[in-house]
């Protein structure tokens, strides 16, 4: 339908807007050509001059004014060559540009019902400017996009790669880039990382590719048309760049600058890639070896090579880890769901803002991730924001805010959870840890004090057991957990500001720092993070108290047990002067236990232990070592825990 | 100097009517009649487009792009196929033979014109 099936009388007040608008277009086009005439080729001036021809034509199709559109369309049609470079702006083109000008304008006159157009000059002006005649009677309907509401411009992301059939053919990329260019604002990056030396190169050969993005309202069919008769002749991806979400962080993402190669997938099964770890776990393990060999007997000659070697591995490492690192953005927005049921289970509305939803954590992070973050969030919105109306009565806004960030730092995935509630009541913190009995009347504990006691086994500050929150799972739950994965948390809270949860945790939890320590035929890996000291211990500083027996270690006795029979390996463990480990779990409770041998330290694979071996046994999982034997990992907590009752006969000594 | 475009067609009216269309666009047109003759063409002028019928006498329009694909200096020479098939298998025939592009009839100048800045540089 065009405008003129409309009634006179809503046709009239259009008609004259049209005309106006036109005047506008006109007076835009000269300022452009004036830009050109100045030596403004850029890209912008160009666009002027394009957008007021282009914009003429559609208003003009758009009244049935067929002789102004499809002048107008005939100048655009040149206007291509000019922004696509074709043609440059050189002293006929713009003469030519200034004559269409000219006739577009008479055009308009004419339409609005003056003096007929001079066709001649408006001819002689197509010509100057290289347009093809005109061939198109009555100008196909589809050509003239009637002015209705533009969709908008939307940006794509292609890669193109010509197979050799391609040249074969007689096809050329050049012109689908030029035809691509018509269809709206194209970018384009070539890859010629395939280009072979010279003398390898063939001329049937098809090294090149290319990248980019286009920028256009046209439908994604009219991309693919363009590569009509290359289908089957090159390797095509066509894809939305993602519109940045609505929000107050800069558009950085936004696709167009983003290297197309990241977007090359191929799906790999994950069997492999865990195989490959093990073995690169394995390459670990004998650069470890290697690495105290060549300390042992350096030798200037082989030390380069070492290097090298040490570097590939570490590299390969981290190469490999990128492989299986996961975006977080479902744990991101499985995040923005709970808030959702938590408004409608609290009441509350909440302003939920999250960040660095790019991040990438190792596989093994991101199944660990959702538990603890879950709970933080339901603490942020049931505990830590206050309900609207007495968020009102203190003149804070009614609606809370939560904010859920990700960021790497220092080999670290960090996740904090933010909200501008209430903040932690220092004091109700106080009386409810002296009511637990876990500090005394008189205390006065610090910010440090305070964090520790919320994270604190058993402590739980909400003075309500709400249907969310309250369920019996407290942050010291979660801290355990979170500890156990090498993590910590950390809170950061100012009264009637808000509250901060930061959790860190490591990128990968498949490698390990451990300790390898060898008990009768067994070897054991202890991780390092659980390692206070290692020591001989002398024959005073052991005492036995019936089956148990202490050691003295600084200013305090320490539950003491051989760690073969701990866990039920029986192995005779020398007794004079033991290789002890002092060990120490996630709340800083000591234990030691003797070894046999000290090994080495060494990164390790961790492998879960399925079936027979109950981890609950003190065990936490296995590697393989460099000479194929098994060790399992000790489970610093659970041994820790296994040793209590020694401990608290420790504490009494102490005592 | 403007591009030479050569036309292979035994239909008069199909020939006319490119070469209208094509000198309307500023080409210069050399017309064939069929694979054989445009094969004798091809041996005096070196067109920058090839736009071929398929259903022709002597030679058809496949065997010619055959033979020119085949070797010789029109052998990177951009080949439309224009064709009243509309079944696709026409399309991957004359592909596999080493056509660059298609028209399909009937005909319209806007997709003759779009089809041969596709092919050419």
């Amino acid at each position: 339908m065009t405008a003129t099936s409309l009634p006179a009388d809503i046709l009239a007040p259009i008609n004259a807007l049209f005309f106006q608008e036109c005047d506008e277009l006109l007076a835009s086009l000269d300022q452009g050509l004036n830009g050109l005439k100045r030596g403004d080729a850029d890209g912008e001036t160009i666009n002027m001059i394009f957008r007021s021809v282009h914009s003429i034509k559609g208003g003009a199709a758009n009244f049935d004014l067929a002789a102004l559109a499809q002048f107008a369309h005939r100048v655009e049609m040149a206007l291509s060559d000019l922004r696509s470079g074709k043609i440059s702006a050189g002293k006929s083109v713009l003469d030519g540009l200034q004559l269409a000008s000219d006739s577009l304008a008479e055009l308009v006159e004419e339409a609005r019902g003056g003096a007929p157009t001079d066709v001649a000059q408006s001819e002689r002006a197509l010509k100057a400017l290289g347009a093809a005649p005109d061939i198109s009677e009555g100008l196909a309907a589809h050509n003239l996009e009637p002015m209705k509401q533009p969709d908008p411009a939307r940006t794509w992301q292609f890669r193109f790669q010509p197979n050799p059939s391609l040249y074969f053919n007689a096809n050329d990329p050049i012109p689908l880039f030029r035809e691509l260019g018509r269809l709206g604002e194209v970018k384009l990056h070539l890859d010629d990382r395939d280009l072979p030396d010279l003398h390898d190169l063939t001329p049937d050969g098809a090294y090149l590719a290319w990248s980019g993005t286009i920028t256009t309202q046209r439908a994604e069919r009219d991309l693919w048309n363009v590569f009509e008769f290359v289908g089957g002749d090159c390797d095509l991806e066509i894809a939305l760049v993602q519109k940045e979400a609505q929000g107050d962080k800069p558009a950085k993402a936004s696709g167009e600058a983003r290297p197309l190669e990241n977007k090359r997938v191929i799906r790999v099964d994950l069997e492999r890639v865990d195989k490959l770890f093990n073995l690169v776990g394995e390459l670990l393990v004998h650069q470890t070896i290697y690495s105290q060999f060549a300390l042992r007997h350096p030798d200037p000659e082989a030390m380069p090579a070492y290097l090298e070697f040490e570097r590939l591995s570490l590299e390969i490492q981290e190469g490999l880890l990128a492989i299986r690192s996961q975006s977080i953005k479902p744990i991101f927005q499985r995040m923005a769901r709970l808030v959702r049921q938590l408004e409608t289970a609290t009441g509350k509305t909440v302003n939920f803002i999250s960040d660095g939803e790019d991040a990438e954590v190792d596989r093994s992070v991101l199944e660990q991730l959702s538990e603890p973050l879950t709970h933080m969030i339901r603490n942020a919105v049931d505990h830590g924001l206050e309900d609207a109306a007495e968020r009102a009565r203190l003149g804070k806004d009614p609606v809370g805010t939560v904010r859920l960030s990700a960021y790497h730092r220092f080999g670290r995935i960090f996740l904090e959870v933010m909200d501008d509630g209430r903040g932690i009541n220092h004091e109700k913190v106080r009386s409810k840890a002296i009511a637990k009995g876990l500090l005394s009347e008189q205390a006065l504990p610090s910010e440090e004090d305070i964090e520790a006691l919320i994270l604190s086994p058993g402590f739980s500050t909400s003075e309500i057991v709400t249907d969310i929150s309250g369920r019996g799972v407290g942050m010291d739950v979660v801290n355990k957990s979170v500890r156990a994965l090498g993590g910590r948390i950390s809170i950061d809270s100012q009264e009637g500001v808000g509250t901060t949860f930061t959790l860190s945790l490591p990128l990968t939890l498949a490698l390990m720092d451990g300790m390898v320590v060898g008990v009768g035929e067994s070897l054991f890996v202890i991780p390092v993070a659980g390692i206070v000291e290692s020591l001989q211990a002398q024959s005073a500083q052991i005492k036995a108290f019936g089956d148990s027996r202490l050691l003295r270690f600084r200013d305090e006795y320490l539950p003491l047990a051989e760690l073969g029979k701990l866990l039920g390996y029986t192995a005779d463990a020398r007794l004079s002067q033991p290789v002890c480990l002092v060990v120490e779990d996630d709340l800083s409770n000591k234990a030691a236990f003797i070894v046999d041998e000290i090994v080495g330290r060494q990164q390790v694979v961790v492998k879960e232990i399925e079936g027979a071996y109950c981890p609950s046994h003190g065990l936490s999982g296995a590697t393989i070592l460099g000479d194929g034997r098994i060790a399992l990992i000790v489970d610093v907590n659970d041994v820790v825990e296994a040793l209590r009752s020694v401990s608290d006969l420790a504490k009494a000594l102490v005592a | 100097m403007a591009m030479v475009i050569l036309t292979v067609d035994d239909s008069p009216t199909m020939r006319e009517m490119m070469l209208n269309s094509l000198s309307a666009m500023g080409y210069d047109v050399v017309q064939a009649i069929d694979g054989i003759d445009a094969l004798e063409k091809l041996e005096r002028v070196s067109p920058s487009v090839i736009i071929t019928d398929i259903n022709m006498p002597r030679m058809n329009g496949i065997s010619f792009i055959d033979e020119i694909r085949r070797g010789g200096p029109n052998r990177r020479t951009p080949i439309l196929v224009l064709t009243t098939e509309t079944d696709p298998l026409w399309k991957t025939e004359a592909k596999r033979a080493g056509a660059t592009g298609w028209i399909t009839k009937p005909f319209d100048p806007d997709r003759l014109a779009e089809a041969i800045r596709r092919v050419t540089v």
